[in-house]
């Protein structure tokens, strides 16, 4: 299976939507046979174009080496998919079909008050001249008031010869066809199709109201038509209203985007949940006991559903902070605009969640649960009072004990992510590093996006604050429980030492996205909100970036080129989702703007993992992460003024054409392995120190004396073969290399082999696994494909243990055996090295950045 | 620094069957909430959508029906003449709205300073309370119609004038219902019916492949050993 490549996925999508769209504009502009064919003609090609796609995400997938639960996620995506797909059909008939019924009933109404409306006008008048026909043509016109009902809706007169001046046949009258006594006149003058003459001598003569649909202009119509009769009883003529027939099946009809966008969420909800819980159970039903004999009572990916729970409690409840009441009374008492007032929660709540995560770095070595349960158990007794309003008898105080309160649930969210990233870095550099961890974080912050908006539309104020208060209790008891277990483990193998690097995890997913998409999920948000959206829809279009970022990073782009034009195609992109929107702020524009925005997340994604060194992400990402809050706040701040914004858009298209200029005449990044390193890491790579790491010394592995240099002429190919992982403490002094250790646990279908190992296993239950053939499988390709020669060839205790039972460690795999023999040739050079030079290696994975929350 | 790295080991989960029930557990829960909610969310926006053209209803048939509203007729004093005249407009009212209707009804109330007192009505209408009244009263002062949502029920008042007055001697009522308009408990057992069949169809499909997956595996693994 070739590589995953971004520009071939990206333009079948495009063909797909193309396919899709033209479909849809062919069924509404082509009536009868021809057009129904060609509109199923494209919608087949975009369904076998998407069925290539599927065969090809799940050939990606098992090339991906995803584990077993990620494919167990994947067909569970599929079945709910499925479900909903037929629930939206079925529903989708069924109202429409209902929504025809009130349609045709409403009409019925109207045509016969429209009947007293005319007559009311016609008076007692049995004869009319001209001048009197064409002011009863203006009260045709005036009949149906302004509004959206009657937008689209059309209303005839038909008028019989004996009571008009026969000499009367210009516009706006007209001789009906195939009769040589009616007259017919529309309010819509570029109407030419009219009733028979026979339906309206008929309808006259039974005087009742009757419905039939009919073709007008091209378009479906459902029409009403009554008698209309002179205040003395004579027959005048026959009205007629005329409204658009919803089509059979409202996939593209009747309020079908936001319903889309609803069940699209529901279905991320649900798999990404069932990543949590599964996550969850799977832990749980491990012995609880810590075991000495045994290496470890409890598996790294303990973490897991510990982020994926605080990620989902921290993020659930950020919709209901516009629900603040403390918006309004601070907005009356410091008279600040409405939009900015609504700002202030998430303001004070961004204080709140890093001064939290300050505060989470102290004590820095050691390792305790009680800070995650404390800050958790913080935040829910925060909450509660939140919620019983204890702030109500504080008079004018009220609104500032709201944010207090809100400030201090931020703060206890902050010590518990940042407690548990500490945990994860700890883990990470003990067993090696998990390179999918920061799908929890992420996984989590889609699940408490959509259930956050979920209940924030369904249930009420307080129930809401009951649920995020459950969560957050849920989430304190799981870290409890879960996180026991590496506690012993971390005191027990490092003697309370902790060497930890830096946990890259949710951050990197938020943040990087963060600054991409703040527009998308502030901005377009509450654009969106403000066209009636419900907020589940909104939250499909808030957490795509997300999912596209995972995505994205999956993808290796390996020539220069491929990088530059991926990063230029996101610049375009972008600029192109704020055109867009400057062009027209329509609901359909909208979400064209956030799939344009997405699809640049996608590029940015695949593009910066394949450009830039860990370190580089890392910097990079810490300056999103500050540009990202920034954004967020200008965006709420332009948003106050929703319909004058069109100068924001066109800016901020602008400065994505700037970012794209500056895409094509940078230089890209340096290599990591360029730098020479910091002599302290040397010097104390052998020390048996213990190692507190934190993100800068990403920054400053990558800062050197040397020139910089680019790296144009170097193969990527290369950049990832030696990765470089130096940290140490934030005292020069004290830094340690850390060589963490490989993961070959990726075994991604692995049950027989479980099977076939178990024996070694219970043979030497407490025999070690060997760490070389763990560093022998680096992200990279290549190290992957050398840890596969090497596992294979020499089978051993740690091969076995691995490859038991971890699912989402990567699995070597690869087709081109003449890469795979030169990739470990190399690694077998790289490890000759390292062993001769004592030069750590390192985990360079994407997944890095330590996790603030997903705010 | 080798030397600081552990042995990992991940340990067993427990069955696999106990595992697999959960799974099941899981999805046929995800289904059924999932399900429960896309209902949810198309009945509330029916709901909202038939909200909205309720209150546009309401507007369109004050429009078309208060041209019909002679305030001559509101001033006889004569009784018999009076019960003629309502009479007249309670044919005329009743005629104008859809015969056995529940969405729509229509009345007439002739108000005084702060009194409102029925003069007319279609068949369907139900008697304004005091808050309607009031309501009716207070926007009667404005000159301009108004609506009002009371309990599932959306109420336009329009005032009528007499010829160079300011204040209103009548107001036209029309209400429109608009949570009435769809059953789905008629269809609900046949479409959980529906939704039941595909659910087992596709668990079966899930586990049945889960399943053929993983015994080609096996027999390929023990053909490998």
């Amino acid at each position: 299976m070739k590589k995953a490549n971004i520009l071939t996925v990206s333009l079948r999508i495009a063909i797909i939507a193309a396919l899709f769209v033209g479909a849809f504009y062919i069924n509404s502009a082509l009536t009868g046979i021809a057009g129904t064919i060609l509109a199923c003609v494209l919608i087949a090609a975009a369904a076998a174009i998407v069925v290539n796609l599927a065969v090809w995400g799940f050939k990606w997938l098992k090339n991906e080496r995803v584990s077993e639960l990620g494919l167990h996620i994947v067909r569970f995506a599929i079945i709910l998919s499925a479900v909903a797909l037929s629930i939206f059909v079925m529903l989708s008939k069924d109202y429409t079909k209902q929504h025809s019924l009130t349609n045709e009933t409403e009409l019925c109404q109207v045509v016969l008050a429209g009947e007293v409306y005319m007559q009311n006008h016609i008076g007692e008048a049995t004869t009319f001249s001209s001048s009197e026909l064409n002011s009863l043509h203006n009260d045709l016109k005036g009949l149906l008031i302004a509004n959206e009902s009657n937008a689209e809706r059309i209303s005839n007169l038909y008028m019989f010869h004996d009571v008009t001046d026969t000499a009367i046949n210009t516009p706006p009258y007209y001789p009906l066809e195939g009769s040589d006594n009616i007259l017919a006149a529309s309010s819509n003058e570029s109407v030419s199709e009219w009733l028979s003459a026979d339906v309206i001598n008929e309808v006259s003569r039974s005087g009742e109201v009757r419905t039939t649909t009919r073709t007008i202009a091209g378009s479906k119509y459902l029409t009403a038509f009554a008698p209309v009769y002179s205040t003395s009883g004579m027959a005048v003529g026959v009205l007629e209203i005329c409204a658009p027939q919803p089509a059979a099946i409202s996939v593209f009809g009747f309020a079908t985007l936001e319903l889309m966008l609803t069940v699209a969420a529901l279905l991320i909800l649900f798999s990404c949940a069932f990543y949590g819980v599964i996550q969850f159970i799977d832990i749980a039903l491990r012995p609880k006991r810590y075991d000495p004999t045994r290496i470890l009572p409890c598996g790294r990916e303990s973490i897991r559903p510990v982020s994926f729970f605080i990620s989902a409690a921290t993020v659930i409840q950020l919709p209901v902070l516009l629900l603040s009441p403390a918006s309004e009374a601070v907005t009356a008492q410091l008279s600040l605009p409405l939009g900015l007032a609504a700002l202030i929660p998430f303001i004070v709540y961004l204080l709140g969640a890093n001064l939290g995560l300050v505060l989470g770095r102290f004590p820095k070595n050691t390792l305790k649960v009680l800070p995650i349960a404390g800050g958790l158990t913080f935040a829910v007794v925060c909450m509660i009072l939140k919620t019983a309003k204890l702030s109500a008898f504080a008079g004018a105080a009220a609104p500032y004990i709201d944010l207090a309160l809100i400030l201090f649930t931020a703060l206890g969210h902050g010590v518990a992510f940042r407690v548990a990233s500490r945990y994860q870095l700890h883990s990470d550099a003990q067993y090696g590093r998990d390179k999918y961890a920061y799908l929890s974080p992420a996984f989590g912050a889609i699940a408490g996006i959509i259930f956050g908006a979920l209940i924030f539309d369904e249930l009420s104020f307080t129930a809401n604050n009951i649920i995020f208060i459950l969560l957050t209790a849920v989430a304190a008891a799981v870290c409890f429980t879960m996180l026991r277990d590496i506690e012993f483990t971390a005191d027990d193998g490092m003697n309370g030492k902790n060497p930890l690097v830096t946990f890259r995890g949710a951050l990197m997913v938020v943040i990087a996205v963060g600054a991409a998409c703040c527009f998308e999920w502030v901005y377009i948000s509450l654009h969106l909100a403000a066209n009636g959206i419900s907020a589940t829809a909104i939250s499909c279009c808030a957490v795509a970036p997300i999912a596209a970022f995972c995505f994205g990073n999956r993808l290796s782009l390996k020539t220069r080129n491929s990088q530059r034009l991926a990063l230029f195609i996101s610049g375009l992109l972008t600029a192109g989702a704020f055109v867009v929107m400057a062009v027209s702020q329509s609901l359909n524009m909208t979400v064209v703007s956030c799939a344009l925005i997405t699809l640049s997340v996608i590029f940015l994604s695949s593009a910066i993992y394949s450009v830039l060194q860990p370190a580089e992400i890392n910097r990079c990402l810490r300056i999103l992460r500050v540009l990202g809050y920034i954004a967020v706040i200008l965006s709420f701040i332009m948003a106050v003024n929703l319909t004058g914004s069109f100068y924001f858009y066109i800016a901020a298209a602008v400065a994505a054409a700037f970012a794209l200029i500056f895409i094509l005449f940078s230089r890209f990044p340096r290599r990591i392995d360029d730098i020479e390193l910091i002599p302290a890491l040397a010097a104390h790579e052998d020390d048996d120190i213990p190692v507190v790491a934190n993100e800068d010394a990403f920054i400053l592995a990558s800062v050197s004396d040397e020139p910089e240099t680019g790296y144009a002429e170097e193969p990527v190919a290369e950049i990832e073969e030696e990765p470089v992982f130096a940290v140490y403490e934030d005292e020069v002094e004290e830094v340690v290399i850390i060589d963490t250790p490989e993961d070959t646990t990726e075994e991604a279908e692995e049950e027989i082999v479980e099977e076939i190992t178990e024996e070694e296993t219970e043979q030497d239950d407490s025999s070690c696994e060997d760490p070389s053939a763990e560093d022998s499988t680096e992200d990279d390709t290549s190290s992957e494909e050398s840890s596969d020669e090497s596992s294979e060839a020499v089978p051993n205790e740690g091969d076995t243990d691995l490859s038991e039972e971890d699912s989402w460690m990567p699995m070597p795999n690869y087709e081109d055996s003449a890469e795979a023999e030169e990739s470990a040739a190399q690694d077998t050079a790289e490890e000759t090295e390292q062993e001769t030079e004592s030069e750590p290696s390192s985990d360079t994975d994407e997944s890095g950045e330590e996790s603030v929350i997903a705010l | 620094m080798e030397q600081n790295k552990l042995n990992y080991k991940r340990l067993q989960i427990g069955p696999v069957w106990l595992r697999t029930v959960i799974e099941i557990v899981l999805i046929i829960t995800a289904i059924v909430v999932c399900s429960y909610l896309t209902i949810r969310s198309y009945e509330n926006t029916f709901y909202e959508a038939t909200k909205d053209s309720a209150i546009e209803s309401t507007q369109q048939l004050s429009h078309c029906v208060i041209g019909a509203v002679d305030t001559n007729l509101l001033d006889i004093e004569d009784p018999s003449r009076m019960e003629y005249a309502k009479s007249y407009y309670t044919d005329l009212l009743n005629d104008s709205f859809t015969e056995g209707s529940i969405l729509n009804s229509c009345a007439i109330y002739t108000v005084s300073q702060s009194d409102a007192v029925l003069f007319a009505a279609t068949d369907g209408h139900s008697a304004l309370n005091q808050k309607q009244i009031a309501d009716m009263i207070a926007s009667g002062q404005t000159g301009q119609p108004a609506s009002f949502d009371y309990d599932e029920v959306y109420y336009t008042y329009t005032p009528i004038f007499r010829d160079g007055e300011t204040a209103p001697c009548a107001m036209l009522v029309v209400s429109s219902q608009y949570m009435n308009s769809f059953d789905y408990n008629s269809v609900v057992m046949e479409r959980l019916t529906t939704i039941a069949i595909v659910s087992g169809v596709m668990i079966i499909v899930y586990y049945g492949i889960s399943g053929a997956v993983s015994a080609y595996k096996k027999r390929k693994a023990v053909s490998v050993g």
